[in-house]
């Protein structure tokens, strides 16, 4: 019994060394029959030159074998790549590093990437010499903003005739986030509110913003972080940052995610992988790998999501107090704060939502009024939606604490759409400006189109 | 023209497929050479011609074409081992009688006088159970049945195998794997034929090699149709390697044991008795003995033997050869052949006689002998041992030796030393009557080579008919007067029968091979037959019934025994038929001068009409197999060629550097009603190009109808201006 089972064992050793625990497998099964059936007919039919051809077949089969079970066990595979996070517009680059340290070339390594993030993933094909390593670099310009993975891996190579395959996962997963991009939006007067009383914290938030407003001579009080040390340097006298005392209050961001509002929106709009481009490029189509430098949302949630982005950006930017309030089904709340950090909250929140809310914008703004209560004091509210029906303008009414406190961003397919509703809101006091689907925005921060250098042999570094 | 695959692939492939060709010529059985290269070379055509169509009543059509061609090949191929095809000749003389019967049709004209157009379906309905039978016989037929299995089943097997390899390239299928049949066919052929296995190592490399690229090159279609980016240098690093393994395969299988026998052989085999065919085809597995020479053939012809393709002239063409003045001036047979000998015996290369001699005793004729005609001959010829006269010598002048057959007719005159001039009274007609063909002295008249082979007679049985003895030997001459002549062809094979090579395979030569092969046609249809040679009529003087005869008149003719007599016959097509009249009446014409005639063209205007309308088939052929190549294409593919062609069309260049776009833009201020069509074509394209995603069916067909859209639009636009101005 115990031989039978030591056999068995060994057996099954023996397999799974042939197999490369099953790595290994048979390309070709019908072609492999061949050396074995004409190895029986020359046993039958002992003619000399049948044993030659049987000879032969069986002999590169064995080659084959050999091939893949040396090669195969001796390739890596690594990928690394700029970043753990990107914006819309930004080109993400991979390094691919493919060695192989067996004694044989790699002739073929079929990669299959299955990343999610659009443009990522797919095949290619790769080679390496003998004890070689071949080293390739990957980019690809994310178009649409989400949470994706890059990896796993399906790895496989083959011998030159085809006949085995060595095939195996690579399962390590990166994930990375592409954020909404960040547009130059047209100039807009944004809403200021009205702010109760100037306490000293607020002072000292003050003085943390970068709305500098000019220079003064040092008076005695004032804080030595305000000196500002290179006017001093050139003049030689003691000179203070002075800042914007204007009193404004918090400015909220309502961004309308109800289902209904977006029902125009005809492109499938999954998290991963998606099919279609969501976002469109007015240039040239055959240089689509370039870097962006402007875009244009196609859909009319992206436009949103990006409106609603880039006004958080632009009133950060002006040392405004931002908050955010949208509802995807699930309540999204940002309460409103200052600075880079208040960005990346507002544009994680909105990294995957979707047109998913079952609350029409009236009634989420109303809900979130209720909610804040004496949170709201003073503060100004900008609505960005495509819903221009205005059936939300009662709602944001109730926000308005004076003129001017209110401003809409109306998403719609022209600016036909919207022109009863911005007359509305003008006799209500609320300004409104209307954005197009398709019409191009130049990126905030635009990536720099990347130039090649080569060092010469002498050293000197040239573009190319 | 470019193949359905890449062309290292249909190079490697035709090498390959030739491969065959070449053991069947290193075979001890005499395989046929030209089959195998023929089967090879014919299914490697059909690389150029059968394409990859993607539609799928294209590809139904396509595979119902090869299919049917395979069957007809087949067909071909065992009608050919068997040699039971029809020789083109006969085809192409029924066809010309098929035009004209058509014609004829058409005008309402009686068709009974043309010939019949139905010989090479005779030819088939003989030669065809005779092939099967053959085919049916050959286990059990020695050295010649191991010929035919070897031959049809190489012939065979290569020309599946290639077809079948043709397909695999085409389709992208395992080529190592579709490249075992015509491995097969190069092993049968090497093995079972004897073949040195020199040819057999390098049909394996090629084949491997084919295997290699071509396996390789449908991974690498594979990846260009998912869009997956790769090197175009990884073909040459995979041939570089698989070669180094094909090698050292090769080299290893080299140094490996051979054996002759196994013990599963033996116990196989050791009770089987294989007939007659199969012993022989071990044999030359096993190895034929060397074969030890007989002993000579003794016995000498009494006059040389007459080879086919010798030339009968014994000096320079115009170098003066007879001056012979006849009396009467106008005798009563045309045209005149100054007869030198005739022979009986033909052994399948050459002709021979063997002559009883005697002196000649017959006496001066009577000048009231009717019919009576003398010649007096000044003979200028280098070697004169044998007289020339008219047939049917009454008398001589000289002391001379007649040969006579064994028949007791007079083959030659002869003298040892010959004389300048002599005189000879003939009386060519009407002769008195011979003995019927039953006679046993006749019979050598109707001998035929043993190695004659059957097509020959079924030739004779097709063309002949089943009429007179005259009407068929009279359809033999006209058959044969249809075929071109060439006074210079290559020389006959070493081995095989000369008439059957003439008839064909060379299809042309001059008046020895036409004489020899009606004479045997004849005689398989049983008209006792032989061969006479001397001198064509020559130059007629200024002197009534003076003709100088040249060393280019040297000629050969048939006569055969129709109605009780000799009677000369002429199947060389540039020598005028002789005049047929009733016996015993004068020519109705006075005494031709006979001059190089042109061969009759039967129906050459029908075949060129024929030819024309064959040639407008085969460009209608390319056009559909054209248009057949284009919408086999890639949408993306064809849209771009579609592009291109609308902007050659309208007279606009592609510009260097720009893009689809800006071309599209271009093209547009030509068609201005089709810029969104251009616009929405330009963008598909693009986005098939360079998106990295396959374009989705929607996609695809509006990628398709803008193309569509945009070259009929280009096609309208020069019609436009035309009217315009």
């Amino acid at each position: 019994m115990d031989a039978v089972e030591r056999l068995h064992t060994g057996g099954q050793r023996l397999l799974q060394w042939l197999t490369a625990d099953g790595r290994v497998r048979v390309a070709r099964p019908r072609v492999l029959a061949i050396g074995p059936l004409l190895l029986l007919l020359a046993l039958l039919a002992p003619a000399r030159w049948l044993w030659f051809i049987a000879y032969v077949y069986l002999l590169l089969t064995a080659l084959a074998y050999a091939w893949v079970r040396s090669v195969g066990p001796r390739v890596r595979v690594e990928r690394r790549r700029t970043g753990d996070w990107a914006r819309v517009g930004d080109t993400l680059e991979e390094e691919w590093f493919v060695s192989n340290t067996a004694r044989l070339p790699l002739l073929w390594l079929l990669i299959d990437d299955h990343s999610t993030l659009p443009g990522s993933g797919g095949r290619r094909v790769a080679a390496a010499g003998a004890r070689d390593y071949q080293r390739q670099r990957t980019t690809v310009v994310c178009r649409r903003r989400g949470r994706y993975q890059l990896g796993p891996l399906q790895l496989r190579l083959g011998d030159p005739f085809g006949l085995f395959a060595y095939e195996w996962p690579d399962p390590r997963v990166h994930e990375i986030v592409v954020y909404p991009p960040l547009l130059q939006l047209p100039p807009l007067q944004l809403p200021r509110g009205q702010r109760g009383g100037l306490a000293r914290a607020d002072l000292l938030q003050q003085q943390l913003t970068p709305s500098v407003g000019g220079l003064r001579e040092y008076v005695p009080g004032d804080m030595p972080s305000h000196v500002h040390w290179p006017t001093v340097a050139r003049t030689g006298r003691l000179m203070v940052k002075q800042f914007d005392q204007e009193r404004a209050g918090a400015l909220w961001i309502a961004l309308d995610l109800h289902q209904a509002a977006y029902a125009a929106d005809t492109l499938e709009q999954p998290v991963v992988a998606p099919a279609v481009d969501i976002y469109t490029r007015p240039a040239q189509s055959s240089q689509l790998d370039q870097p962006l430098d402007q875009l244009a949302p196609a859909t009319a949630l992206e436009l949103a999501v990006a409106l609603a982005c880039s006004l958080a950006a632009r009133a950060l930017a002006e040392g405004r107090l931002v908050g955010l309030l949208a509802d995807d089904g699930a309540r999204i709340l940002v309460t409103p704060g200052r600075g880079p950090r208040q960005l990346w909250r507002i544009l994680a929140n909105l990294v995957d939502v979707q047109a998913r809310g079952n609350h029409p914008l009236g009634a989420v703004l109303e809900r979130e009024r209720m909610a804040l209560g004496g949170d709201l004091a003073g503060a100004a509210l900008v609505v960005v939606t495509p819903e221009v029906g205005g059936d939300w303008l009662p709602a944001a009414a109730s926000w308005q604490h004076g003129p001017g406190g209110t401003l809409a961003l109306l998403v719609a397919a022209d600016a036909s759409a919207s022109a009863g509703l911005t007359r509305r809101l003008a006799a209500q006091g609320i300004a409104a400006e209307t954005f197009s689907m398709g019409t191009p925005l130049p990126l905030l921060d635009p990536p720099r189109p990347r130039t090649q250098r080569r060092v010469s042999p002498l050293g000197r570094v040239r573009a190319i | 023209m470019r193949p359905a695959c890449s062309w290292p692939q249909a190079l490697l492939l035709l090498l390959l497929a030739l491969c065959p060709a070449l053991t069947a010529a290193g075979s001890r059985l005499e395989l046929p050479i030209g089959l195998f290269a023929g089967a090879g070379a014919g299914a490697w055509l059909a690389v150029i011609w059968f394409g990859a169509p993607r539609r799928p009543l294209a590809r139904r059509i396509a595979w119902l074409a090869l299919a049917g061609l395979a069957l007809a090949g087949c067909g071909l191929i065992l009608l050919a081992v068997t040699s039971a095809l029809p020789p083109p000749a006969l085809v192409s003389a029924d066809l010309a009688a098929a035009f004209a019967r058509l014609a004829a049709l058409l005008r309402d004209e009686p068709a009974a006088a043309l010939p019949p157009a139905d010989r090479t379906l005779h030819f088939l309905v003989n030669a065809m159970p005779r092939a099967a039978a053959e085919l049916q016989a050959a286990p059990t037929a020695g050295t010649s049945g191991a010929r035919l299995i070897i031959g049809a089943g190489g012939a065979l097997l290569t020309w599946l195998g290639t077809l079948a390899l043709v397909r695999a390239l085409i389709h992208h299928r395992s080529v190592l794997g579709w490249s075992t049949p015509l491995l097969l066919a190069l092993a049968l052929t090497t093995i079972l034929g004897g073949g040195n296995g020199a040819a057999l190592a390098i049909g394996l490399g090629l084949a491997l090699l084919l295997a290699l690229v071509g396996d390789f090159q449908r991974r690498e279609q594979g990846w260009e149709r998912a869009r997956v980016p790769f090197s175009d240098e990884l073909l040459f690093d995979v041939v570089l390697w698989g070669s180094l393994l094909i090698g050292l395969a090769l080299a290893l299988a080299w140094l490996l044991p051979l054996p002759r026998d196994t013990p599963l052989a033996r116990a196989v085999w050791s009770r089987f008795e294989p007939p007659s065919g199969i012993a022989a085809i071990e044999q030359q597995v096993r190895g034929a003995p060397t074969p030890v020479p007989g002993p000579l053939a003794v016995g000498v012809a009494a006059v040389p033997d007459l080879p086919l393709g010798r030339s009968l002239a014994q000096g320079p063409l115009d170098q003066p050869a007879l001056q012979v003045q006849v009396i009467p001036a106008q005798p009563p047979v045309a045209p005149l052949y100054w007869r030198t000998r005739v022979y009986d015996q033909y052994n399948g290369r050459a002709w021979n006689a063997r002559l009883r001699r005697q002196p000649w005793s017959a006496p001066l004729p009577e000048p009231a002998l009717p019919g009576l005609v003398s010649q007096q001959v000044t003979d200028r010829r280098p070697d004169r041992r044998d007289l020339a006269a008219l047939p049917a010598v009454v008398a001589v002048d000289h002391q001379v030796t007649a040969g006579y057959l064994p028949t007791g007719d007079l083959s030659a005159l002869l003298r040892a030393d010959p004389p300048r001039s002599y005189t000879v009274w003939s009386q060519p007609a009407p002769a008195a009557a011979l003995p019927g063909p039953d006679t046993p002295d006749l019979r050598a008249y109707l001998e035929l080579p043993p190695n004659l082979a059957p097509r020959v007679r079924e030739l004779a049985a097709a063309v002949g008919g089943a009429t007179t003895p005259r009407e068929q030997a009279l359809n033999l001459e006209r058959y044969l007067r249809g075929l071109p002549y060439a006074y210079t062809v290559d020389p006959l094979p070493v081995r095989g029968e000369a008439v059957e090579q003439f008839l064909f395979e060379m299809r042309r030569g001059y008046c020895t091979y036409y004489a020899s092969a009606m004479a045997v046609m004849a005689r398989s249809l049983g008209i006792p037959a032989r061969l006479a040679i001397g001198y064509a009529t020559g130059v007629a003087g200024q002197t009534p019934g003076s003709y100088t005869v040249y060393e280019r008149h040297a000629h050969a003719w048939p006569e055969l025994l129709i109605d009780g007599r000799w009677t000369a016959f002429e199947p060389t097509p540039i020598y005028a038929p002789p005049v047929r009249a009733a016996a015993g009446s004068p020519p109705a014409t006075p005494l031709p001068t006979p001059a190089p005639v042109t061969p009759p063209a039967a129906g050459s205007r029908l075949i060129w009409v024929g030819a024309t309308a064959a040639l407008a088939f085969l460009v209608g052929l390319a056009l559909l197999w054209w248009r057949m190549r284009l919408t086999a294409l890639a949408p993306d593919r064809r849209a771009q060629l579609q592009l291109e062609a609308a902007g050659r069309r309208l007279g606009l260049d592609w510009p260097p550097g720009a893009t689809l776009h800006e071309y599209a833009a271009l093209l547009a201020t030509h068609l201005p009603g089709e810029s969104a069509a251009l616009n929405q074509l330009a963008t598909l394209l693009a986005t098939a190009r360079y998106s990295g995603q396959p374009l989705a069916p929607d996609d695809e067909q509006t990628l398709a109808q803008a193309g569509a859209r945009l070259v009929a639009s280009a096609r309208h636009m020069p019609e436009e201006r035309d009217g315009r101005s």
